[in-house]
């Protein structure tokens, strides 16, 4: 008989970046890289698991963005394409390293994964969601939705039908991918603040998650801390973030990701390459990058680049299989402290970004995988469960108001608010302000209508938290510049010539092609509350 | 930090990738062949890209591993604008109407943002406004209307200032920021004033009132609410048969212990998250005295604590819409009358006397308990008389609007 619970929680997100107007946009291989490195190793691992018989249960939250890009024709095409070009490279390989054992050996497995991504993409006709919706509807993954651009709400607290529409249009388009309404939801960044609840169970949500202070700094105070979720006077259950579990995985000094066997990230084939066999597959202006394609492992975690060793996927599978031991072993142990404390079992939370297993961390996937089947194997001490397995098997819970707070750096706000990016509030709440005024409008004609959802969607393209999140990381800057203002001034031409009573229709079509996420939109979900 | 080359490195002449070279500061660069060059120019670029990136700074290493799915490229590519930009102009730089917005960023500090037209400004000081100052009022519990906010701090800020941090005095209290000029009579005359913004806790809660509620998972809760709770400051012994929260629970080794265990963790550098709560760990008091309480039944079936604001959409067909209005408020009068000589505290705070020994005074009355002891002390100092009379309001049910605000209805 199990003591506790554990629920692992992978949160699957990437902004809308979809530039079918460029030739060549490095950005939307963040999507590519994503898909090729996470997405489908996990389709693999479910197909896996599925294969042998395993009942798993895991959280996962994919955002609408994500979802969006997932299912857009043009964005599948380009990956099409994307990962013929890798294989190309990947078969060239081959030849390149032909007298050579170990890399031979490194470059068959690389073209070997990637015929297995191929493969895996084509059996779902080029639509994953299609590959987490049918495990879904088998109650293996429980899916959780986001905010619709995943706009960090705290900051928007004082406008509710900012908020609204951020989960009103979630919660719609979430309906359209996965054919039912979603339970839960991964609120962006974790980020909760008092009030929320009252929204969220008024859109027809269930449950969602905070960081462990979000639940500890509740008032009245938790009997039993982080380790059981807190109903909100709403009925909303919100659950609470274990540290515990989180630091061993994410810690690059001392977590598992740092191992000197697996795979080291920086070291690229894009990089390493001579300038003219590579060319064709980096940027076309010539500027190297990332092709995906790696030989080297750690080595050593002070080492420098030029001192990495080859890789060996066969050792590293082996210390992924150790380190899912050790995190079970840990998890065992924790559990029964907790029992013991809290007379009741506890659910220990473990939720984490989905692409950091399998791309930063490349052998993550196999970590889970391994997780899963000796938890399932191996031990009685907790079970693996998702969260609308858990609260519907455990409804009774204690009601408390869970604090503000955020899963980001020093557990509040200022990731998000800060020198390098506190300049895109002003236009952010602006644009909300005549937005909420654009909404009372009733429109005349179709070319009205189109121009008020347009408008609506340019909002949320403009609230990604994502801009500011990337602003402050230093990495791709101007690229985060660039979205937040081209999304207020579309959004500005759309204010000032409706209030001209005019419509730009050669324009406004370009627009609605480019940033064309939700189509069913309705402008209305921004009227007043 | 170096700048990043535009060109990609291969495309150089030998005379820019020494410059380059140099920039990275690279030895012995004056010896080296153009292959050589590139591949020790894209070595440093690597390493310092990747020395970067493993901040020493254990709180963010969630976040810097997390920006590594934006990482597929270490040059910043030219970026182009979209042809459907190309003809939008810039960002205002203001929008010509005043406004002050005051967002949360954590325990600590508060941020505010204004958009003031200089038209605005001028006029208020030719009113006589000379210093330009924030005012950050806390109106917890308050419905606020300019002065009956529970405390008052105030910040001179310079005339070109747009943005400012403003130190928060106590945390897990609700905000409201003005801006405004200071005449010299010590006026204040206000250009904008902020929504009110909640600003998080940094400690475990001190009150302990445990309640359990059942709520089966498939149940609606679209317009329900459960539970209602007052806070025990709110609260008095003699108020604890009535009404609501009465019933309040001990510290429990059970809360104590897991306060305990996550303090661990956080202590030993497992917390990616609040930086505060390893320093502060309150053990709680609670409220002694209740016996620990625990309901169960689903909730919404009368239990006897049902939530305040209860409302069930109900579809109907809208036939007929017509819309209502009604405000209603309190305040509170103190007066009494004692010798003209005497001095007289309220609530432990001096008052000034009417020339004939009497006073009056009148105050807005929220939600909440207000006790207002009154001693009188005569002038020799020899004697005195005192009172102490304790207010509770509570507002169980608000369905209001003002006329302003109507809506059509329908019914």
């Amino acid at each position: 008989m199990a003591l506790g619970y554990l629920a692992l929680v992978l949160h699957a997100h990437l902004p809308f970046v979809r530039h079918p107007e460029s030739d060549y946009v490095l950005e939307e291989e963040w999507l590519f890289e994503a898909i090729i490195e996470t997405y489908i190793p996990l389709i693999n691992m479910f197909e896996g698991l599925e294969a042998d018989g395993i009942n798993f249960k895991l959280t996962m939250s994919m955002t609408p963005p994500l979802v969006a890009m997932l299912q857009d024709h043009y964005l599948q095409e380009k990956f099409d394409e994307h990962l013929t070009l890798t294989q190309e490279l990947a078969e060239k390989e081959l030849d390149r390293t032909s007298t050579h054992g170990h890399l031979h050996y490194l470059a068959e497995y690389n073209a070997q994964c990637l015929e297995t991504v191929r493969e895996t993409f084509e059996r779902y006709d080029g639509n994953i969601v299609r590959a987490f919706k049918k495990y879904q509807d088998s109650g293996n993954l429980d899916i959780l939705t986001c905010g619709a651009t995943h706009g960090y709400l705290p900051l928007m607290q004082m406008y509710p039908e900012a908020v609204w529409a951020q989960l009103k249009v979630a919660v719609d388009s979430y309906g359209e991918a996965f054919g039912r309404a979603p339970r839960g939801i991964w609120l962006p960044e974790c980020a909760y603040y008092s009030g929320l609840e009252r929204m969220l169970a008024d859109v027809g949500l269930r449950y969602f998650i905070t960081d462990a202070h979000g639940i500890l700094y509740a008032t009245p105070r938790p009997r039993y801390g982080a380790y059981a979720p807190i109903f909100t006077p709403t009925g909303v259950a919100a659950f609470g973030r274990d540290y515990e579990s989180s630091q061993q995985v994410w810690s690059s000094e001392v977590g598992y990701p740092g191992d000197p066997v697996y795979r080291e990230f920086y070291k690229d084939l894009g990089y390493e390459a001579e300038y003219e066999y590579i060319k064709p597959y980096i940027i076309p202006n010539g500027t190297r990058k990332n092709t995906g394609i790696k030989y080297h492992k750690i080595t050593s975690r002070t080492g420098g680049l030029d001192q990495k060793d080859l890789y060996d996927p066969y050792w590293a599978r082996e210390k992924a299989a150790d380190h899912a031991s050790n995190f079970m072993f840990n998890r065992q142990r924790q559990v029964e402290y907790l029992h013991g404390v809290m007379g009741r079992e506890p659910i220990v939370v473990s939720p984490y970004d989905a692409e950091l297993f399998g791309h930063w961390w490349y052998e993550g996937p196999w970590f889970i995988d391994y997780l899963i089947r000796k938890s399932h194997y191996d031990q009685g001490v907790y079970q693996m469960t998702n969260l609308a397995d858990y609260l519907q098997h455990n409804p009774t819970q204690q009601v408390a108001n869970p604090a503000q707070s955020s899963w980001g750096a020093k557990g509040f706000h200022e990731f998000w608010l800060n020198d390098t990016n506190s300049w895109v509030y002003p236009y952010l709440h602006k644009t909300t302000e005549r937005m909420i005024e654009l909404s009372k409008r009733e429109p005349v004609d179709e070319k009205e209508w189109r121009a008020l959802n347009q408008a609506a969607r340019e909002v949320l393209l403009a609230q990604s938290s994502d801009w500011a999140f990337i602003m402050r990381t230093g990495t791709m800057v101007p690229y985060a510049i660039r979205r937040t203002r081209s999304h207020v001034l579309r959004f500005n031409k759309i204010w000032e010539d409706m209030n001209q009573g005019k419509v730009d229709t050669e324009w406004l079509e370009k627009v609605e092609y480019i940033d064309n996420i939700f189509p069913e939109i309705d402008y209305r979900c921004y009227r007043p509350l | 930090m170096s700048r990043r080359p535009q060109l990609p490195l291969e495309e150089m002449t030998l005379r820019q990738l020494r410059l380059v070279a140099q920039q990275y500061q690279i030895s012995r660069y004056s010896r080296m062949t153009k292959i050589e060059l590139i591949d020790s120019i894209q070595d440093a670029m690597r390493i310092a890209e990747a020395k970067q990136s493993f901040s020493r700074n254990p709180m963010e290493a969630k976040e810097q591993v997390e920006s590594t799915k934006y990482r597929v490229g270490l040059g910043e590519p030219i970026v182009e604008l979209d042809d459907v930009d190309a003809d939008l102009g810039d960002l205002p730089g203001g929008y010509g109407e005043s406004r002050i917005v005051l967002l949360p960023r954590d325990p600590q500090w508060g941020y505010a943002y204004w958009d003031i037209s200089n038209e605005h400004k001028d006029h208020l000081r030719w009113q006589g406004g000379r210093q330009l100052v924030l005012r950050l009022y806390d109106v917890t519990d308050v419905y606020f209307d300019g002065f009956n906010a529970q405390n008052m701090n105030e910040y001179p800020c310079d005339e070109v200032a747009r943005e400012w941090y403003i130190p928060i005095p106590i945390s897990d209290r609700n905000y409201v920021i003005d801006i405004g000029y200071k005449t010299e009579s010590g006026n204040f005359l206000v250009l904008a004033r902020s929504a009110s913004v909640e600003i998080p806790p940094v400690y475990p809660s001190d009150w302990v009132d445990d309640r359990f509620l059942t709520i089966p998972f498939d149940m609606d809760l679209r317009g329900k609410t459960f539970t209602s709770f007052v806070p025990p400051s709110k609260q008095r012994a003699a108020f604890e048969g009535v009404g609501f929260g009465g019933a309040a629970t001990v510290v429990t080794g059970t809360h104590q212990s897991l306060l305990d265990y996550m303090a661990a963790q956080v202590a030993v550098g497992a917390n990616p998250g609040s930086l505060f709560g390893s320093q502060q760990m309150v053990s709680g008091m609670g409220l002694v005295g209740a016996v620990p309480t625990s309901y169960s039944g689903i909730g919404l079936s009368g239990i006897g604590f049902m939530g305040a604001s209860e409302s069930f959409s109900v579809s109907a067909v809208p036939v007929r819409a017509r819309s209502f209005w009604l405000v209603a408020d309190a305040e509170l009068i103190i007066y009494g009358a004692t010798e003209p000589t005497a001095s007289v505290t309220i609530a432990g705070k001096p008052i000034k006397l009417n020339p004939d020994g009497t006073f009056r005074f009148q105050y807005h009355f929220p939600d909440g308990f207000i006790g207002q002891p009154i001693v009188a002390v005569a002038d020799d100092g020899e004697q005195s008389r005192s009172i102490t009379m304790n207010f509770l309001r509570d507002t169980p049910v608000r369905n209001t609007n003002t006329k302003e605000e109507m809506v059509l209805e329908t019914y």
